[in-house]
């Protein structure tokens, strides 16, 4: 596994949001992929997003401007 | 025999295409939504979540987080009647409202919790100066219907929600005879909540309903279970929709309904709309040539014209309607006993005769020939 490939995890409290955020995400050319939350992060939605470690920042201000609300992230992550 | 559909205000038929591919596909498709977070779970909670989207457009919500998926329109109403009555509440509904709004009221005066005032007709309908007269320093909740599933008579909303607002009363309005016929904005017309059903004029499958709640409406909780959403905490979860939405929902009609709508957008609602209006006068004119009938429907009433025919029973009319000439109806009491009471028709009833998007001039014109036939 290569560094650039470091992960992030963003929870959400809702389902609804988790959509949301993908949709957004994909929108602007982010990778995002929904999965079940890992068992050792908070259960939140049950759902998160994984994300590349090197857009975070983007990412969440992204998700700021657009009023998407995210409960926690979790990362840099090594990624299977 | 060809059968000629006129029950469109208890079940829109036969449902647009889109429908039944959107139905077929997320049959075919959908895991549980939203709790696995596998491919199929994440399809599966993608054709509600589009749903949603596409719904809170239709009514204009704020955020499509207030929009909550029902059963039907009357479990909307049953969650946002007792989820929002407090004991002591005085209540305001009329006597146009189906018995999904009744019932539950009636329940909770029985009970003791609330005070009922049930408004009578006047002109036909229930007029805006009625609410008013009847709203008292413990009044709480207004809730009314759009339009009655009896007569088809409007109620003027806009100015009952103006009368509401202004002291400060909540509205929820029973859209089930006209979301998908009317304009409904749920912002601008100031709702604190609105009932919807799936099936009728929003064109989607029996089982879904649709349920408004304003942001600043804290709904009771109406069932606790499962949502997939912080699943250590043993309290149901605060947040929207997730408050209201326990348990594995109705996924394949949600998608249908979803589909209906868009398919609506596309007619557009002033295309359905104007085509309702036009076979409603055609058949309101033509009723009114038959001999010994008695219409009592008011005049720019929806297409929900209530009929009895001289020398026959509602029953036996609608039997006749369709053992002789295909035509589909409902007779009876339309599950709104008060308004059969309004107009004078209790406990017979009437045939009521309905009108949808599907329905041709050649289908109204049919009717109006076989009434001709039996006078």
């Amino acid at each position: 596994m290569t560094a650039e490939l470091d992960l992030f995890i963003i929870t959400f409290h809702s389902t609804y949001w988790a959509f949301e955020a993908e949709e957004v995400l994909q929108a602007h050319g982010f990778q995002c992929r929904l999965r079940p939350v890992p068992r050792e992060f908070s259960s939140s939605c049950g759902i998160c997003a994984e994300v590349l470690a090197k857009d975070m920042d983007e990412i969440l201000s992204l998700l700021q401007e657009r009023g998407l609300e995210h409960d926690a992230t979790y990362g840099p992550l090594r990624g299977r | 025999m060809k059968q000629l559909y006129f029950d469109h205000a208890a079940t829109s038929w036969p449902k647009p295409e889109p429908v039944k591919e959107a139905m077929l596909l997320a049959l075919e498709q959908s895991g549980n939504p939203g709790r696995s977070g596998h491919s199929l779970s994440l399809g599966a909670a993608r054709f509600i979540h589009k749903a949603r989207h596409a719904i809170s457009r239709f009514f204009n919500a704020p955020n499509p987080t207030q929009i909550v998926f029902t059963l039907n329109a009357t479990d909307a109403l049953n969650m946002a009647i007792k989820g929002m009555v407090r004991p002591g509440d005085h209540v305001v509904t009329t006597c146009l409202e189906h018995n999904s709004v009744l019932r539950p009221l009636y329940a909770l005066q029985k009970a003791g919790k609330i005070q009922l005032t049930v408004l009578d007709l006047q002109d036909g309908t229930v007029q805006p100066e009625q609410f008013a007269a009847a709203l008292r320093p413990e009044t709480a909740l207004v809730v009314t219907t759009h339009a009655s599933n009896v007569t088809g008579a409007l109620i003027d909303v806009e100015a009952v929600s103006e009368i509401c607002h202004s002291h400060g009363i909540k509205l929820l309005l029973d859209c089930a005879q006209t979301g998908g016929l009317l304009p409904i904005d749920v912002q601008k017309l100031k709702l604190s909540a609105m009932a919807c059903s799936g099936h009728k004029g929003l064109l989607g499958p029996q089982g879904t309903g649709v349920l408004y709640v304003h942001p600043e409406v804290e709904l009771a909780f109406w069932r606790e279970g499962g949502t997939g959403s912080i699943s250590h905490e043993l309290q149901q979860p605060d947040f929207m929709p997730d408050r209201l939405e326990a348990g594995t929902p109705n996924t394949i009609g949600i998608a249908g309904l979803g589909a209906a709508v868009n398919y609506l957008n596309e007619v557009g609602l002033e295309q359905v709309r104007q085509k309702e209006r036009a076979l409603t006068e055609r058949l309101r004119a033509g009723l009114l040539q038959v001999p010994g009938l008695t219409l009592y429907s008011p005049p720019n009433s929806l297409g929900v014209l209530s009929v009895n025919l001289e020398g026959y029973d509602s029953s036996e009319l609608s039997v006749v309607l369709e053992r002789r000439f295909g035509i589909l109806t409902r007779p009876g009491l339309h599950c709104a006993p008060l308004a059969h009471r309004a107009i004078g028709t209790y406990p017979h009833g009437t045939t009521r005769i309905s009108v949808g998007y599907s329905t041709t001039e050649e289908e109204v014109d049919a009717v109006i020939a076989a009434f001709m036939e039996l006078t």
